[in-house]
């Protein structure tokens, strides 16, 4: 009696699931997408670098602070970032526990997919003019990378007015981005007090994501990954170019830091949008990604004393997440009509940094500390609250799978030496709950 | 190519909401703004020796600048050792302003900069005494052209004390001791040679090499006194007559006294570094019949030595180079004659 029972539930958990699973979406697969500052002094000081932007990270956190530049300098930076994500991977959302198969654990369990990396993301040169007042800069940005793997082994869950479960098919997801600028960036001086900078940005994209449905072994068994139900691929490759402005304001001359300071900046940088191809099944569509736009104010508080300096730092910056939504995120949740139950709201950081300087020591240390605020930018659902069954388990699916979001707190830490005349060394770390980032970079000033 | 567009227009946009801003910015385009970079501009003039623009930019760092330290902040975690009163006395130094480079490197001795473990030290103790020797030897110059052969020897003992060139003061003491005796004597008494015992017998002909590391910064000696002048055996010594040429042996390079005032008095100002006053006396000088060519050769240098210093134009440069070589005065140039005259202005009049 009880193997009938089963049989009637796999029929008819294959019958309701089989139109979704030719029609895929990977929008249940969180994306997180970070736009850090370049640099290690700039990660060590909690990112908090509009204000400051004094080394030649500035051609990307702010073009005008390259005129602060007065020898030519060469920049590189290695960075590893060890970044994992939640995603629902198995359990049973509701109804009860069989004990059989692969269906033997009450609740939601969400797998991690590490997205782990160790690059050299920015290179940059920055030629200062003096005589004439301006500096100009050259650099190369990986914007973001993101490397993600989820395999989710299918859910369980179960209406209240139904006698049967259903079952998500399992759902492989590969989601590979790589967003690379290349800047060319200018500073001018308009007075010893300010100064207005601008970067021109070709940017490289690349997308390729590819999620596969595949069937399970009985209704309860694991996933039979020899038989594919159904995919979806997101391909792209493409350029586009953007500005980003910036302007830095000094309530003395600037170049005076015998007694205490305050520097002011402002920038504004343009996300690029970029085109892709969608295959959802037969179903063939052009999108596109478009990456969020920000803007950002900051500050920077230098108080000297006799062999000591102390930087305090601020910055809050508004990123606009929500252009992701249109198309990026839509295009993932529009073969279940769920478009307009996505959202993505924009965030606000706020960012605070230090360092201390000994001045009197070799090799003039900086310890540098930071912390920021990284609002939730994670796709989230609004539920349809449906009364039909299959609605409403949608609904509680997609609600489950897209909870994890959450603002986080990360600490940095850091520390500078100057090496030489011509060598300058920083370290600095990045941690958070979800996100660890170590960075070198090393500056090498030519000339006098 | 919309996307390129729209940045550009962004861009261009940018450009001109600033532009309220910019007349006052294009008229400081010239010289630097920031302190540090009219510092490093000095140095690169220091290092091409292009001495006035070098004082320039070291004046305006210091006007605009932070107090002189060995460590000071530019930009962002960046320092440098800001010494320009340094770099303004080796500036006058190379520019024949001794008093000046005198007075710069004492400042800097009083602001600590330079201490026996920095990089800088070993030359600047080495210019201090240069300057100091400079000025000295200058003012002795100076005082024999006033007839003031006492005071020449103070100034003597003093360019002695740095060590810098004893046998050229000695020299020139010699023919201070000649001419001071020359105006004590008869015109006709039979002389023995002048006596240079006083400076020779100086405790200070001893001091250390010049490039000694742990040698003191050069201090002054005390000044002598009158009654030091008396004490020498003025009635031993035989004055010899006055020669009629430059002497040029030693490298010292004084006019005769039968020389004409304006040739004297002409590379005096020359050697003075006072190119600009040199110029119309040396210039009488050889004009006159007869003239000897050093005063040609010294006009040349102080027309060139007047433009190096920002006084004159290029094209005064160009008609001096051309006028120097085409009466081939450097067939007159002793090597002597070169040790004292900046090799720099040489350069430029012996440049094809």
């Amino acid at each position: 009696m009880q193997r009938i029972r089963l049989a009637a539930c796999w029929v008819l958990a294959v019958v309701l699931s089989c139109a979704d699973a030719a029609a895929q979406t990977s929008v249940q697969i969180p994306l997180q997408f970070d736009l850090i500052n370049p640099g290690a002094k700039s990660l060590a000081m909690g990112g908090a670098f509009a204000g400051l932007a004094d080394d030649a990270t500035a051609g990307f956190a702010n073009p005008a602070g390259l005129r602060e530049l007065g020898r030519t300098e060469v920049s590189v930076e290695t960075r590893g970032r060890w970044h994992s994500s939640p995603f629902l991977q198995r359990g049973r959302l509701s109804g009860r526990v069989q004990n059989e198969g692969t269906d033997t654990i009450a609740g939601p369990v969400f797998g991690e997919s590490d997205d782990n990396s160790f690059r050299v993301p920015f290179v940059s040169v920055v030629v200062p003019q003096p005589q004439r007042g301006w500096a100009l800069a050259g650099f190369r940005h990986e914007l973001t990378r993101v490397n993600q793997f989820t395999f989710a082994e299918g859910v369980f869950f179960q209406d209240p007015r139904e006698i049967t479960s259903r079952r998500e098919f399992p759902q492989e997801g590969i989601r590979k981005i790589a967003l690379t600028s290349y800047g060319a960036a200018g500073a001018f001086e308009l007075n010893p007090r300010i100064a207005v900078g601008a970067t021109v940005s070709l940017h490289t994209f690349r997308l390729l994501s590819d999620f596969r449905r595949f069937d399970v072994v009985g209704f309860l068994g694991p996933p039979n990954r020899s038989v594919q139900l159904g995919r979806s691929t997101q391909d792209g490759k493409d350029t586009a170019v953007t500005p980003t402005l910036g302007i830095r304001a000094c309530l003395k001359r600037c170049d005076d830091r015998q007694t205490a300071s305050a520097r002011f900046g402002f920038v504004y940088r343009q996300g690029a949008t970029f085109t892709y191809d969608t295959q959802s099944g037969p179903a063939f569509r052009v999108s596109r990604f478009r990456v969020p736009n920000v803007f950002a104010g900051g500050v920077a508080l230098e108080v000297p004393r006799p062999g000591r300096r102390l930087l305090i730092t601020g910055e809050i910056k508004r990123t606009t997440y929500s252009r992701l939504k249109d198309d990026f995120i839509v295009d993932q949740a529009v073969d279940f009509q769920l478009e307009n139950n996505v959202r993505l709201n924009d965030g606000t950081e706020v960012r605070a940094g230090v360092q201390y300087t000994i001045e009197t020591a070799a090799w003039l240390p900086r310890f540098r500390a930071g912390i920021w605020s990284d609002p939730d930018h994670t796709v989230k659902y609004v539920p349809l609250s449906a009364d039909h069954p299959e609605l409403r388990l949608r609904d509680e699916l997609l609600s489950i799978a897209l909870s994890t979001g959450r603002r986080e707190t990360h600490y940095s830490a850091g520390l500078g030496l100057t090496l030489s005349p011509t060598v300058e060394w920083n370290v600095g770390a990045d941690f958070a709950d979800s996100t660890t980032i170590v960075s070198a970079s090393v500056i090498l000033k030519l000339g006098r | 190519v919309q996307a390129v567009l729209r940045a550009a227009l962004m861009v261009a946009l940018f450009c001109a909401l600033s532009t309220p801003v910019w007349p006052q910015a294009s008229s400081s385009r010239q010289t630097p703004t920031r302190w540090y970079d009219a510092y490093q501009e000095g140095l690169r003039a220091v290092q091409k020796r292009d001495w006035a623009a070098a004082e320039k930019q070291f004046l305006q760092a210091k006007a605009t600048g932070p107090q002189p330290a060995r460590r000071v902040f530019t930009y962002g975690d960046s320092y440098i050792p800001f010494l320009p009163d340094y770099y303004l006395g080796v500036v006058y130094l190379n520019t024949n302003r001794s008093r000046d480079a005198e007075t710069a490197f004492q400042l800097v001795r009083k602001q600590n900069v330079i201490t026996a473990k920095d990089p800088e030290y070993v030359a600047f103790e080495r210019q201090g005494r240069e300057a100091t020797f400079n000025r000295a030897f200058t003012q002795a110059q100076q005082l024999t052209a006033a007839g003031n052969f006492e005071g020449v020897r103070a100034a003597l003992q003093e360019a002695l004390t740095t060590n810098i060139d004893n046998a050229k003061v000695q020299m020139f003491s010699r023919e201070n001791e000649t001419q001071l005796l020359a105006k004590a004597a008869p015109p006709n008494a039979t002389t023995a040679p002048p006596s240079t015992a006083k400076l020779e017998d100086s405790p200070v002909q001893n001091a250390p090499p010049p490039v000694a590391k742990t040698a003191p910064p050069p201090v002054a000696a005390p000044v002598a006194t009158n009654s030091s002048v008396v004490k020498t055996p003025v009635g031993r010594i035989p004055v010899p007559r006055p020669q009629n040429e430059t002497v040029k042996d030693g490298g010292v390079i004084v006019p005769p006294r039968t020389a004409s005032a304006a040739l004297r008095n002409g590379v005096l100002a020359f050697f003075s570094g006072d190119y600009g006053g040199a110029i119309p006396l040396l210039q009488g000088a050889a004009q006159q019949p007869g003239a000897d060519p050093k005063a040609q050769i010294l006009l040349a240098c102080a027309k060139v030595g007047l433009v190096l210093t920002g006084g004159g134009d290029a094209t005064t440069l160009r008609q001096t180079q051309a006028e120097f070589q085409s009466a081939a005065l450097d067939r007159y140039l002793t090597p002597a004659d070169r040790r004292f005259i900046s090799p720099k202005i040489l350069q430029q009049l012996e440049r094809r």
